[in-house]
């Protein structure tokens, strides 16, 4: 029913009252929940709070960036009132011991931004030549060096990337962090972590919260995988770390019964009795080695297979512990182990061992199976592709043919991924032998 | 009904007359950002101003601007040592030339304004990679700054063939290149000049393969090629492949004739290139 305006007020000599009442009271009411500071002179004072607290670390930051095209790398950053840092990077042993400087500044963009913005250290991740720090051409690891600064604490930084949303979390760094932390942390991840390749069986367990879960570090890439078995199925998780010097910080937080793990801490790792203990966000964690699998990740192998990539290694097969046991890292110039799904347009799939400092390569060239348990098969090898392959040595053909026999292995290999781009392949016959693909 | 339009009409007028007045002075602070980025000087924007800004109202930009560049795409900023030796570079290669042969006011007549410096190359989705460009006849972007060798000829060619070929841009975006330019090679421009190898190119009589790219491409081509590459390279192309020698010396010949309308001696300028080549090589007697 429509109600006539009159039948509403049924004297019109109350609308010009209403009115009047209106403009009174809805007039000149002015927001002022910002106490009359323009938005220019709030931003410069957050700029100029962002850059104090930036100098005013007297040690300086630690930084934890995780490139958007995956792995996590640590940081030493000084800043100065001068728009000048000061950077040590665990990206190689050259850059954990010389310093770099280079150039920072603060930007009003749409977010208050750090930028850097000469090269430096940090740079090499973005570096679309994939000859600087690997990656992929054209875009490196995707990672950024414009960061959006999103949440702040006296003592942490959050940023996001502005170009491809890679994380970066600044924590200030203590008197024990000097010059000389990044050398430690990079000695940590190398040497202390890189232990559990060095267990006998692939499959280690990591005890914690009376769950048992399939535990795998990958301190090539810096990835952490934990799969639990469901029921009908693998749980699988796996994330970006970056290495301090007494473990690891994780990029996305791992939920362990509830508890919200971001730090696992103080390894003691026996190599002897092939097992470790470490603190796992708080709680008290072990792992101990099998030679059994807890689960299988069905889509893994499928996964790994439709995906368009090139899947490196650099350790090749790992036998009983032992990186790299045929000794393929002895072709001169050894740079990497592809795999590259689907190199031929006929189906055919191909190992590339690429020697020479990237000018030869030598490689069998096979078919790739997938059963349906998740099981990857490599056979019917055609051949060898090896254009160089006269001018091999008798030793380095052994280990050519070698190697070609030990992926075609009948039994076949299963699948585990432990990272965005990152897959370990273990022989199903011989819970010793596996290669791991970043 | 007539009354209440009447009444709302009247409303509207009080609210319109007496409503907020705001006797607020304008605000006096400045918006930030406004009138370029500010930054604490080093030595080496000291360097910059005093041969570049200061003479020649050059802006050499090498700290990241995303803004500047084709900001979606993965590039990086430049090294700060590298930024020295590649202006020292284009100071001895392309501006000491021109200014000894066409006087000290030819490049404040014909000017690069602003270069920006970046330390990698822009890569493309066909697979190839943008090693420097020029847009509106005075902006020059210099990739793969990060990659420069001083002492390297090759590395100081590549460079600088890029800058004398992004300036011949500005020259002919501000006088056209010769009429009789078009119809010498038009069959073979392409858009995808990149399936051409160099020499196939050559045998077409083009002098490179991105010269294949438009015939403006190929004007400046000829003309980067003739100066930084120099004349020998350029008489040894010709003379490996003599179907096509005429549209060389043809191409050669205009090159020179619309230098020689600006009231430059190319000759004296390929040989002003060269000695200023071989001065930052430290080659002095090639």
């Amino acid at each position: 029913m429509i109600m006539h305006v009159f039948e509403l007020f049924p004297k019109v000599r109350t609308i010009p009252v209403l009115l009047a009442a209106l403009l009174v009271g809805g007039g000149c009411s002015k927001l002022n929940e910002f106490g009359d500071v323009r938005p220019d002179v709030r931003l410069s004072e957050r700029i100029a709070a962002y850059q104090k607290q930036l100098v005013g670390a007297e040690h300086g930051w630690v930084g934890y960036l995780f490139p958007e095209g995956g792995g996590g790398y640590t940081f030493k950053m000084v800043f100065d009132d001068r728009n000048r840092v000061v950077m040590y990077a665990d990206l190689k042993a050259e850059s954990t011991q010389t310093s770099k400087a280079s150039s920072y500044r603060l930007r009003a963009a749409q977010v208050p931004t750090l930028y850097f913005d000469t090269y430096t250290y940090l740079h090499a991740l973005a570096d679309p030549d994939p000859n600087q720090h690997g990656g992929v051409p054209g875009a490196g690891h995707r990672s950024d060096f414009e960061f959006s600064i999103l949440e702040v604490s006296p003592d942490t930084i959050h940023l996001k990337g502005n170009l491809n949303g890679s994380d970066m979390l600044l924590v200030r760094a203590g008197a024990d962090q000097g010059d000389d932390y990044i050398r430690r942390v990079y000695a940590y991840n190398g040497n202390e972590l890189a232990k559990f390749d060095a267990f006998p069986n692939y499959y280690s367990r990591l005890h914690v919260n009376g769950v048992d879960y399939q535990f795998a570090l990958n301190t090539q890439r810096n990835t952490i995988s934990l799969l639990r078995q469901e029921q009908g199925g693998m749980d699988a998780f796996f994330t970006d770390y970056a290495a301090t010097d007494d473990g690891i910080v994780l990029r996305s937080p791992f939920d362990a019964g509830g508890v919200q793990v971001t730090r696992l801490a103080d390894f003691s790792i026996d190599g002897a009795n092939h097992s470790a203990t470490l603190s796992f966000g708080g709680l008290m964690a072990s792992v101990t080695n099998h030679d059994q699998p807890l689960g299988l990740d069905r889509g893994a192998a499928t996964r790994m297979y439709i995906q368009p990539y090139r899947y490196a290694s650099t350790t090749a097969f790992n036998i009983g512990g032992l990186t790299d046991a045929l000794g393929v890292r002895t072709f001169p110039g050894f740079s990497n182990l592809y795999y590259i799904p689907r190199r031929y347009v006929d189906g055919f799939d191909v190992f590339y061992l690429v020697y020479d400092d990237g000018r030869k390569y030598a490689g069998p060239v096979l078919k790739t199976r997938i059963d349906a348990h998740g099981l990857m098969f490599f056979e019917q090898v055609w051949g060898l592709e090896a254009p160089d392959y006269d001018n091999l040595g008798d030793g380095h053909k052994a280990i050519l043919q070698a190697f070609t026999d030990q992926v075609a292995d009948e039994g076949g290999y299963y699948v585990f991924q432990t990272g965005r781009t990152c897959y370990d392949l273990v022989s199903v016959t011989d819970p010793t032998v596996w290669i791991r693909f970043n | 009904m007539k009354r209440i339009f009447y009444l709302l009409a009247l409303a509207a007028s009080c609210g319109t007359l007496f409503s907020c007045t705001d006797n607020e002075a304008l605000p006096s602070d400045p918006i930030i950002g406004l009138g370029g980025d500010d930054w604490v000087r080093t030595q080496l924007d000291d360097y910059l101003y005093q041969h570049f800004t200061m003479p020649y109202n050059i802006e050499v930009k090498y700290k990241w601007d995303p803004y500047e560049v084709n900001f979606n795409r993965g590039l990086v900023p430049p090294d700060e040592a590298k930024v020295i030796p590649v202006m020292e570079t284009v100071r001895s290669v392309w501006m000491e030339p021109y200014e000894l042969e066409a006087g000290p006011d030819f490049l404040k007549q014909f000017q690069i304004l602003k270069y920006v410096l970046v330390g990698s190359a822009d890569y493309q989705s066909d697979g190839t990679m943008i090693l420097g460009t020029a847009e509106g006849g005075n902006k020059v972007t210099l990739f793969v700054v990060n990659h420069f060798q001083q002492h390297d000829r090759a590395e100081v060619i590549r460079m600088m063939h890029t800058i004398h070929h992004e300036f011949a841009h500005i020259l002919h975006q501000t006088i056209d290149y010769p009429q009789a330019w078009r119809g010498l090679s038009t069959p073979w421009y392409t858009a995808t000049w990149y399936n051409s190898s160099d020499q196939q190119a050559n045998s077409q009589g083009l002098i490179t393969a991105y010269a294949k790219a438009a015939e403006r491409e190929d004007f400046v081509e000829t003309i980067a090629y003739l100066l930084v590459e120099g004349q020998e390279a350029y008489d040894r192309i010709v003379l490996a492949n003599p179907d096509v020698a005429a549209v060389f010396r043809r191409k050669e010949e205009l090159v020179v004739g619309y230098y020689a309308k600006m009231g430059i001696d190319f000759r004296e300028l390929q040989a002003r290139v060269h000695e200023g080549m071989n001065r930052i090589v430290g080659d002095e007697n090639e």
